[in-house]
């Protein structure tokens, strides 16, 4: 499926590399703050808490988490507090993967979806989360999956309109078409739309309650489609330029051995 | 001096790094909090704060002569000269909401207003896997337990009512009689669409959108694409036609053409299968269809499709007392066109539609040369007045004219002599103008209600009538819904040969139908009932003046193993007719209509398909007797006076098709096969009798047939 299991795996490489600093009392304070507090670096904390289920082979860092995200929600029903539960139980479905478990994993991609799909007035990140996480299911949907297919590319679209600097719109767009078959029309946008998204800024200003990803994932599959293409010197090239800026990215540096 | 300069310099130094303060709180245009909304200095980001839960902000900076920027990806940004602002006290911001950009239209405002409240939404990729569509729009309907067609035919009969009474409507323009030749054969007369130029079909079995009149059954809405997702030719061969079809963009991708032509023949098909195709001589059709979808800018596009076929036939058909040739000869041109310009608050669209057809049809003393003339225009405005309310307002027009060029026999049911019959030149028109005003209120997140009112313009001396609807959509929980709708309907009866005449029908229609999606299983229960009135013609002679139906409907699908896939749908229902001060029963009353299909569709290998379909026989009148006619030297017959109280046989069927994909780099290949009606059943489809009618026989449904084909595809960068 278009999301392999190398894949994730060498997703939790790279966010064991940016994560280490994350603490079990971290994610447990959490539970006795303020919701406020409750979501301070709450997109960290997810990474943090699904690494330490890899490491640890136990599925309690990363469900404890969800935990602290119902209790948020109990007392503040918001749609921002909606995406982080939606973003926690997606790594949460990649986890159980990870171990094997599929039943548990389409269980929790599924109520992802249902979460993201939840908010009535979706913004630009919600549609973005929503095209990443329904590319995810599908390796759960089997002949399904035909008819979701559509869906994921429409969302992404939907997400650039709605916010047309948002770079995980961007990355949204270029991850549907890169793992789009060719001979389903895939392959042809993935470029430009990934060239765009690493021309954009994370966050206008930092906000540690707000989504920040999409720029080293961005670069990542920017290299891979080059070295798909056999482009290499351009791969070499943004190479270059993702190792400075995410010198600690492993799933980044592991794609050093592609080039001699 | 110096003493002054350090003081001067220091001074500076106090004012250049003062810090000032800010605080206040954040909310939305309701007076809510808004919660990690960015609140910071246009010259000093880095310096920027996040508003906590309860919105509330607390910024340092250390310029007067600056802007305040607060930002969050849900809302307007806004600005402020931070001059202007007086800092000793809380500064509460209100953010607005972000006005939708004609992208977001486009894209998510483009889908009809009623979308939530039909009862079945395919894509094109479900039409093509679709077990019993054969590639074909409307085929790919008659898998739901809403389609009561039982002729075999595509022309789509929506929960028990007559096909005449409800639409297909292409890009918002009505499609009259959308099939090919359908009073021959099914084999190889599909409807008039080709599924490669389609996005999406809706289907409304019941209770159809107010924005679409002139029907008084169920809907079926059929979209063209708006994007193409690759440049493709492709070349199909089969036993009974060879086609081409080009799909390509222009201007980048924002437009493209699609262009395509087949030709169907009969030689091969008919002569390896001869004897199961006993009523067929020879047939050919010859088609030409071009569909251009242009960007025209960034708020416009159109789309236009154009088609034309001609089509004919020649085999023998029995009806009353008569055994003879029949050929027809049909030529058809249509197009379809629509306008449409977006704004921020809506959606204007113009269609347009011109239908020019010429149709000549010989059989015994029956001579009919019939003419057609229509032309269809709208203009409709979908205001989008807010996240939860929609309303939908226009106008339409559907002028139509035909006109009749036949030899009538006085008797109706003499088609075998000459003696009685005269040439009548026929021509009719209609003209219907209406108005319509539709909304759609999101009331929560699960509840939508929706109302609609449609009126005539009276024109030409029609009647005044009006149709109105009411729907509620609730979703019970993520997957399952329930939608219940009711309203008054009114269409006009298309002329022919037997009835020259735009019938005004009505109906009252009453639905539940429920949905329920859980991973690999779905079921949709439904339950309706309608009373129709006006005159509907039945038997070529009675006109029906009023139908009631009852039914109850269940469908069922089970994905499991991956790769198979079982659907089962089946319907009850109950339907009588008055003529006149009697009621009768009517021709589609069931206890069970029944369809069944496995699948197994893996794309790496190949999919099969097995299609079983039972129901028991439709009703009609018999003939009991008949009276000769020394003058004519003729018999004319006596029909039973109970109306439909003789019932043909059960209807049985069982189909297989299978087809596999191949793949080779730039080329894929598809090859497929079908058997319908695998065991020969000889379901009766209608009668007819000796010469004296004292001896009745049967025309029969199709028997087994074979068809094979492939199509090849070039995918061209």
């Amino acid at each position: 499926m278009r999301h392999s299991l190398t894949k994730v795996l060498l997703l939790g490489l790279f966010m064991i590399s940016i994560n280490q600093n994350i603490t079990a009392n971290e994610i447990n304070s959490a539970k006795t703050e303020n919701v406020t507090e409750s979501l301070d670096s709450i997109q960290t904390r997810i990474y943090g808490s699904f690494i330490k289920s890899i490491i640890t082979n136990s599925a309690e860092p990363i469900t404890d988490m969800s935990d602290v995200l119902n209790r948020v929600n109990k007392k503040r029903n918001s749609s921002i507090v909606k995406y982080w539960i939606a973003y926690q139980r997606y790594y949460q479905s990649i986890y159980y993967l990870k171990v094997g478990n599929k039943d548990m994993s389409e269980e929790s991609i599924d109520e992802a979806i249902d979460t993201i799909e939840s908010i009535k007035t979706k913004n630009s990140d919600d549609y973005a989360l929503l095209s990443i996480m329904t590319g995810f299911s599908l390796q759960f949907k089997g002949m399904r999956a035909m008819f979701i297919a559509s869906s994921i590319k429409k969302c992404a679209i939907q997400a650039i309109a709605a916010d047309s600097t948002n770079i995980r719109a961007y990355y949204a767009y270029g991850s549907n078409d890169y793992y789009t078959p060719e001979q389903y029309g895939g392959g042809k946008e993935a470029e430009r739309y990934l060239l765009k998204a690493i021309s954009l800024t994370s966050q206008k200003i930092e906000n540690r309650y707000l989504p920040s990803w999409g720029e080293p994932e961005s670069y990542e599959l920017l290299i891979k489609l080059y070295i798909r293409k056999k482009e290499m010197v351009k791969a070499e090239r943004y190479y270059n330029i993702a190792i400075a800026k995410f010198p600690a990215n492993r799933s980044i540096g592991y794609l050093k051995k592609r080039f001699k | 001096m110096r003493v002054l300069i350090s003081i001067s310099a220091l001074l500076i130094c106090c004012i250049c790094s003062a810090q000032y303060r800010i605080s206040g709180t954040v909310n939305d245009k309701r007076g809510n909090p808004v919660f990690a909304a960015n609140v910071y200095i246009k010259s000093d980001p880095g310096r920027g704060v996040a508003t906590d839960f309860d919105g509330q902000y607390n910024l340092q900076f250390t310029s007067l002569t600056d802007t305040l920027i607060v930002s969050h990806i849900s809302y307007k940004q806004r600005y402020f000269v931070v001059e202007d602002i007086d800092l000793s006290s809380n500064f509460t911001i209100v953010l607005y909401d972000k006005t939708r950009t004609i992208k977001e239209i486009i894209v998510t405002a483009g889908d009809p207003v009623s979308e939530q409240f039909s009862a079945v939404k395919l894509k094109q990729m479900q039409i093509y896997l679709n077990p019993v569509a054969q590639g074909d729009p409307l085929k790919a309907i008659t898998v739901l337990p809403a389609s009561t067609t039982v002729n075999e035919t595509a022309n789509p009969s929506l929960r028990g009512s007559v096909a005449d009474r409800s639409r297909v409507v292409l890009n918002g323009v009505p499609v009259y009689n959308p099939v090919r030749a359908n009073q021959l054969n099914n084999q190889g007369f599909f409807s008039l669409f080709n599924t490669s130029i389609i996005d999406k079909q809706y289907v409304y079995a019941s209770n159809p959108p107010l924005t679409q009149g002139n029907t008084s059954a169920g809907l079926v809405e059929i979209y063209t694409l708006q994007q193409l997702e690759r440049n493709q030719l492709s070349i199909s061969t089969s036993l009974a036609s060879t086609g081409l079809f080009l799909s390509h963009k222009i201007k980048g991708a924002k437009s493209f053409i699609q262009l395509y032509g087949n030709y169907q023949f009969s030689d091969a098909f008919v002569t390896i299968q001869r004897d199961k195709l006993p009523t067929i001589k020879s047939f050919y059709t010859k088609d030409i269809g071009v569909n251009l979808h242009s960007k025209t800018g960034k708020k416009t596009e159109m789309n236009s499709y154009n088609y034309y076929i001609d089509e004919a036939f020649n085999g023998n058909y029995n009806v009353y007392n008569y055994s003879g040739d029949i050929a027809t000869n049909k030529q058809r041109f249509f197009s379809v066109n629509n306008l449409k310009y977006y704004t921020t608050k809506g959606i204007l669209s113009i269609n347009n539609g011109i239908n020019i057809s010429d149709q000549t049809f010989g059989f015994g003393s029956i001579n009919s040369d019939q003419k057609v003339k229509q032309i269809y225009g709208s203009i409709n405005y979908k205001w989008l007045l807010s996240e939860s309310l929609n309303i939908q307002i226009g106008v339409t027009c559907d002028h139509q004219e035909h006109r009749f060029n036949d030899n009538i026999s006085m008797l109706y049911s003499d088609v075998n002599t000459n003696l009685l019959v005269h040439r009548a030149d026929t021509a009719i028109n209609n003209t219907i103008l209406e108005g319509y005003i539709y909304n759609k209120w999101s009331v929560t997140d699960r509840l939508w209600l929706s109302a609609g009112l449609r009126t005539n313009i009276p024109v030409n001396n029609i009647k005044s009538y009006y149709s109105a609807q009411l729907a509620l959509r609730y979703d019970l929980s993520k997957g399952k819904s329930l939608l219940l709708s009711g309203g008054k309907y009114n269409s006009f009866s298309v002329p022919n040969y037997y009835n020259k005449s735009y019938n005004l029908l009505s109906a009252y229609q009453l639905a539940l139908d429920f949905t329920m999606d859980y991973k690999n299983i779905t079921v949709k229960p439904a339950l309706y009932y309608k009373i129709e009135d006006g005159d509907n013609v039945i038997d070529n002679i009675y006109n029906a003046d009023k139908t009631e139906t009852f039914g109850v409907e269940l469908y069922a699908e089970y994905s499991f193993l991956t790769y198979l896939k079982l659907m089962f749908a089946n319907s009850y229902i109950n339907q009588s007719i008055r003529v006149g001060n009697k009621e009768y029963k009517g021709a589609s009353n069931f206890n069970y209509l029944l369809k069944t299909t496995l699948q197994y569709n893996n794309p790496k290998l190949f999919s099969v398909s097995v299609t079983y379909v039972a129901r028991p026989g439709t009703y009609y009148t018999p003939v009991n007797g008949a009276g000769y006619n020394n003058l004519y030297n003729i018999y004319q017959p006596n029909y039973d006076i109970n109306k439909y109280s003789s019932q043909y046989n059960s209807y049985n069927r069982v189909d297989i098709s299978l087809n596999r994909y191949i793949k080779l780099k730039r080329y894929a290949i598809v090859a497929f096969a079908t058997v319908n009606n695998i065991f020969n059943t000889k379901n009766q489809s209608s009668a007819y009798y000796n010469k004296d009618y004292t001896a009745k026989m049967f025309n029969h449904y199709q028997y087994r047939t074979v068809y094979v084909g492939v199509v090849w595809q070039l995918n061209i960068n």
